[in-house]
């Protein structure tokens, strides 16, 4: 009895547990924290924090419990991340969630969008420099993107060993984009370019927000086409919503599907950082330079709408800029908020809008781009 | 491997080159497409428009003076009509009223003296003019609205007459 009562204890997780998994759980409880009791991000943080917690129970191998045994529950959900299938679906739901009017009314402002993903090349360069391969560099500089989906898309493609520290901090800094933001907007701008009103936009037919995303899909997937599974599925979600016919579709683009796969998306990678594979050098080299990719991305995108504002009669206000990441709509709603300090009558979040979702399709194509670029 | 020779080695300079510029072009050509959408759409709309105006434009350069006769040798500005007829009746005024207006709006659609009755019916309904179709049927009625035997109509002497006296 007292043999089984040791084998029993053995077992368990308060046996086998050491620091590691003390300091993981600790991450995941500030997660949670951060999205229910701060509200940043909580759709995002909290399943990815949970599921931080799942994953760092210590678990006897070979019962398959542990998300890395192939006969696991957990495996078979993470199979959507691994094999890519998480991340256009999610994408599907982003396009019939996202209004393209405000782009379409003023499609210079896109370039805005292209900017700011400067900071993915910038950060794959730093990546290199640091040591990492170019698959896992990558991986890493598409953190710049501030879009969650394409860095856990690209990741499985490329380096799927790092999926957990870099969707880990793709999703970190996508949640603290109001505190990372503003200080960088506030250096790089002065108080006179912060308070530029925009003009109105015009009004956009419907037949145009119909026609837009066709044209999108065979514009930017024809020149690149590893970009298909993301962008396909956004403007198929953006067509469903225009269309109006398929309004039934988009609606379950819009709800159940991606909050389906918004809980196995978080679930599942949070479940992937367990303590031995996360809390390494390489991933607090993944979190330093995510950080210094989105800082670098959002100053691209400041300094290329005063170089826009060089050439431009009308003078577009140059906080518009960090609207650029594609974390949507959370930088539009920082523009908003630091425009408004300056000048509370000043209303830029539509204006923001436009960069915005320009970001989303820009941090697609980048990622189409370093994927079709890195040795097969 | 690390720094600059570790970029060098992997051919970093020339893929973020590459990149940044395929991404850049990407979103320019987009913006560009979507930019020229609205006017393209805009220009779908109007397409009728467009072909009656090259088809005047031709017509204009063909005729360059009032035709005096058509194909067939009949006489094209100068239209007698025979006595006894509807034409040698007088003509109620609110036709008179209708004719100045419907003169004026003729005017809009061609430059020279012949036109499309769709088109006139078309710009009719859209200035909100009430009954096009049985203002316009009276008018060719009392001989003041008459075809060129081509498909296209032109006031007659008739009329003109009437205009004459108005001013």
């Amino acid at each position: 009895m007292e043999d089984l009562l040791i084998q029993f204890i053995q077992n368990t997780g308060y046996y086998m547990a050491d620091y590691r998994h003390c300091i993981m759980l600790v991450v995941g409880s500030v997660f949670i924290y951060l999205g229910i009791a701060k509200h940043y991000e909580p759709l995002l943080l909290v399943p990815i924090g949970f599921g931080i917690l799942v994953g760092n129970v210590p678990v006897f191998e070979g019962l398959g419990l542990s998300i890395y045994e192939d006969n696991s529950v957990l495996h078979y959900l993470y199979f959507g991340v691994t094999a890519g299938i998480y991340p256009p679906l999610i994408f599907m739901g982003i396009g019939a969630l996202t209004d393209f009017s405000t782009m379409l009314a003023r499609p210079v402002l896109m370039l805005l969008g292209a900017a700011a993903q400067m900071g993915i090349f910038l950060t794959f360069l730093g990546a290199l420099a640091l040591g990492f391969d170019p698959k896992e560099a990558a991986s890493i500089g598409i953190i710049g993107g501030a879009d969650g989906p394409t860095a856990i898309f690209l990741t499985a493609k490329l380096a799927p060993h790092l999926i957990g520290p870099i969707a880990v901090a793709a999703y970190s800094y996508m949640a603290l984009v109001p505190v990372i933001q503003p200080p960088i907007m506030k250096l790089m701008t002065t108080r006179k370019e912060r308070l530029i009103r925009m003009e109105e936009p015009r009004v956009v037919s419907k037949r145009e927000k119909i026609i837009f995303p066709i044209i999108a899909l065979i514009l930017c997937c024809y020149l690149a086409p590893a970009a298909l599974p993301l962008l396909g599925m956004l403007f198929l979600g953006n067509l469903l919503k225009e269309a109006v016919v398929t309004e039934r579709l988009a609606e379950a683009a819009r709800r159940p599907i991606i909050d389906s796969v918004t809980i196995l998306l978080g679930l599942t990678v949070g479940a992937s950082t367990q303590a031995d594979k996360f809390l390494t050098p390489q991933s607090v080299g993944i979190f330093i330079l995510g950080a210094v990719s989105f800082c670098v991305a959002t100053a691209c995108g400041l300094i290329f709408a005063k170089f826009m504002n060089l050439f431009l009669r009308k003078k577009i206000n140059p906080l518009l800029g960090a609207a650029g990441v594609s974390a949507v709509p959370d930088s539009a709603r920082v523009v908003q908020m630091v425009g408004q300090k300056e000048d509370p009558s000043n209303f830029l979040l539509m204006h923001a809008m436009a960069p915005n979702v320009s970001g989303v399709i820009g941090s697609a194509i980048a990622a189409g781009v370093l994927w079709s670029f890195m040795p097969k | 491997m690390h720094g600059l020779e570790a970029i060098a080695f992997n051919k970093g300079w020339e893929i973020a080159f590459l990149g940044v510029l395929i991404v850049f072009s990407g979103l320019v050509f987009l913006s560009l497409a979507i930019s020229q959408l609205y006017k393209l759409l805009d220009l779908w709309d109007k397409r009728m428009d467009v072909f009656y105006f090259i088809k005047d434009k031709i017509r204009s350069l063909e005729v360059k003076h009032p035709v005096s006769k058509d194909s067939f040798g009949r006489s094209v500005t100068k239209y007698q009509p025979p006595p006894g007829t509807v034409a040698s009746r007088p003509v109620p005024p609110h036709v008179i009223e209708n004719l100045k207006l419907y003169k004026m709006l003729s005017e809009t659609i061609s430059s020279v003296e012949l036109f499309l009755l769709p088109r006139l019916l078309k710009v009719a309904k859209k200035r909100g003019l009430a009954r096009p179709h049985s203002t316009i049927n009276e008018l060719i009625q009392e001989r003041l609205l008459i075809p060129d035997g081509e498909g296209y109509f032109q006031w007659s002497y008739r009329a003109l007459n009437h205009l004459t006296k108005l001013r």
